[in-house]
């Protein structure tokens, strides 16, 4: 098969992938549909077997981290661990709509960080969601909250994004590194989201929420930030002692399963409920199909020569791989853009600061960037089709509007962060 | 108004933030005729929930969402109904209610063709009461209900 052949067919096959995942056809799942790409470059000889076990391989860590960090949502879901969570915001509040929103946030902030944006985008938002509207208020700007700092604030630990650990496994950067070099700019992106979003909503709140607030148990709120204090330490110093973060990630997970049968004073019946083996076939996949388009030279062709060309500065490297990761993030998911970059970094052999720095700018662009989705960015408008086909008539205004708005400048500002000190 | 309205239903649209004044005003104004307060289930939010699903490909969804969002929205639209009737009792007549989901502004002007109404009653803006005067004294349910509606429409504005 000729070169160009070759890659032509890695590209549609990724693409196809792609397409399919944010589709849905008759809702063929997401992880079908990346080990059905992977099945279809390996049947062509796209990319060799052995090559493609090696890259999946590679990649243990963060596959153990998916399934230690969704079994640990789910026991703290089953738990009410974030409805009590979401229960302190409103006492929090004193009543005040602007209160409220910044509360979200802070929970948002404080789950996204240590339960990983996953958790905040897909069981705090629902959560928010039910409580808000269960008091007759308008909820779609505190929907909005969370699924905007889901994104913004998981730069703040490697746990916080699993791409944050795509990128530190595949490249090698150290954990504390990472934490010097990105940590201030995690803080940063945070606290501008929330300035930014309290001020462009300030007028979609209510100035006095009803009387009929949900009560808390504040033990229970007590018991909800210790949980998360002893998780975000664990993480930290497992990370700064070289544990593996998924290994962590799977401890934690059966400790909170211990702790549940302690509490409810047995096993629960259904101990896997909530874990995520679809994504292990989703990563899966996209690790095999990315690994093919390097193979085919389709990586080295669309980002390996950006990131060759500016690897005699740092500081450029930041930004651009910040740039390339924030781009493709809004047109093809941030997971298969971060593989993409990780391939790209080590098959340019970028060493030093060079690598740090392409490193850390693909974090905060496949981190920040998604919060962009622009008007042609691929990801939304299927997005929009989709849901205009289901007879869901979207309006993208808020969420596009704040987005563009706010996106660009936050995602600058943090790639600056990292990039000057280089 | 023409005479036919008093004889036609009113339609009065309820989104839960609706300070006194706002129905101080309706009671003032109200013309006789059976009230009907409709309130929709803003279908917004959850399809922002929905689209993180599909930002976030391969994650399971809680379990029982579909369930639990439902009922908050049951729970909490009936709750702005009670208010809303409690409201107007003191005109000394009951009101039916409705709840819808959907788009706010599309499911009020279809159920105000679906009843045949002669009025429709909407706040200028729901969600934070009072606003300066300017582009934004006027939301976008008041104003699609206003270009519209198949019928006059009352629009009730508060100064700041």
């Amino acid at each position: 098969m000729g070169a160009s052949t070759g890659a032509v067919l890695a590209v549609l096959a990724f693409a196809a992938v792609v397409v399919a995942s944010i589709t849905r056809p008759r809702g063929f799942p997401e992880w079908a549909a990346a080990l059905a790409g992977a099945g279809i470059v390996l049947a062509f000889g796209l990319v060799g077997p052995m090559d493609a076990a090696r890259a999946v391989a590679s990649d243990w860590n963060v596959l153990l981290f998916f399934l230690g960090m969704t079994g640990m949502a789910a026991v703290a879901e089953r738990s009410g661990f974030f409805e009590q969570a979401a229960r302190g915001a409103f006492r929090v509040a004193d009543r005040s709509g602007i209160r409220l929103l910044v509360a979200v946030l802070a929970i948002g902030t404080a789950v996204s960080a240590v339960l990983s944006n996953d958790a905040t985008a897909l069981v705090l938002t629902p959560v928010v969601y039910t409580l808000v509207v269960g008091i007759g208020l308008d909820a779609l700007p505190y929907v909005l909250a969370c699924t905007f700092i889901a994104d913004a604030a998981s730069l703040l630990l490697p746990v916080s994004n699993p791409v944050n650990i795509l990128v530190l496994d595949g490249t090698g950067v150290p954990l504390p590194n990472y934490l010097l070099a990105v940590f201030p700019a995690a803080v940063v992106s945070a606290g501008l989201t929330i300035l930014a979003f309290v001020w462009f909503f300030r007028r979609d709140v209510p100035a006095r929420l009803p009387a009929r607030i949900p009560v808390e148990d504040q033990g229970a709120i007590r018991r909800v930030w210790a949980g998360l204090g002893i998780v975000a330490v664990a993480f930290v110093s497992g990370g700064l002692l070289g544990v593996s973060l998924g290994l962590v990630a799977c401890v934690g997970f059966v400790c909170l399963l211990v702790l549940e049968a302690t509490a409810i004073g047995r096993p629960y019946a259904r101990p896997i409920e909530g874990v995520s083996w679809p994504i292990l076939g989703y990563v899966g996949g996209m690790v095999v199909l990315v690994t093919a388009l390097e193979h085919q030279g389709v990586v080295q062709a669309l980002v390996g020569q950006a990131l060759e060309a500016v690897r005699s500065s740092p500081k450029v490297t930041a930004v651009v791989a910040s740039l390339l990761a924030a781009t493709g993030s809004n047109l093809v998911n941030n997971v298969p853009m971060t593989l993409v970059m990780i391939n790209a970094i080590n098959a340019q052999h970028l060493t030093g600061p060079a690598r740090e720095a392409a490193a850390y700018g693909t974090i905060v662009g496949a981190d920040l960037g998604p919060n962009l989705t622009p008007v042609g960015s691929l990801a939304t408008v299927l997005w929009l089709l989709i849901l205009r086909e289901r007879g869901l008539d979207v309006r993208p205004i808020d969420y596009l509007r704040f987005g563009l708005l706010t996106t660009p400048p936050i995602l600058l500002i943090a790639t600056l962060l990292v990039a000057l000190p280089r | 108004m023409t005479a036919d309205s008093s004889v036609r239903p009113i339609l009065i649209a309820v989104a839960g933030s609706e300070p006194p004044a706002f129905w101080e005003a309706v009671r003032a104004l109200l013309p006789a005729g059976p009230v009907e307060l409709v309130h929709v289930i803003d279908e917004g939010p959850r399809q922002e929930i929905e689209m993180q699903f599909g930002r976030h490909p391969g994650l399971p969804r809680p379990p029982h969402l579909a369930e639990h969002t439902s009922a908050a929205e049951q729970r909490g639209s009936a709750a702005i109904l009670a208010e809303a009737a409690e409201a107007l009792r003191a005109r000394g007549e009951g009101a039916a209610t409705t709840t819808a989901t959907g788009r706010p502004e599309l499911e009020i002007e279809r159920r105000a063709t679906e009843i045949g109404a002669g009025l429709v009653v909407v706040a200028a803006r729901t969600r934070s009461g009072e606003v300066p005067p300017g582009p934004h004294s006027v939301g976008h349910v008041a104003r699609h209900v206003s270009d519209h509606a198949p019928c006059p429409v009352l629009m009730v504005r508060l100064r700041a």
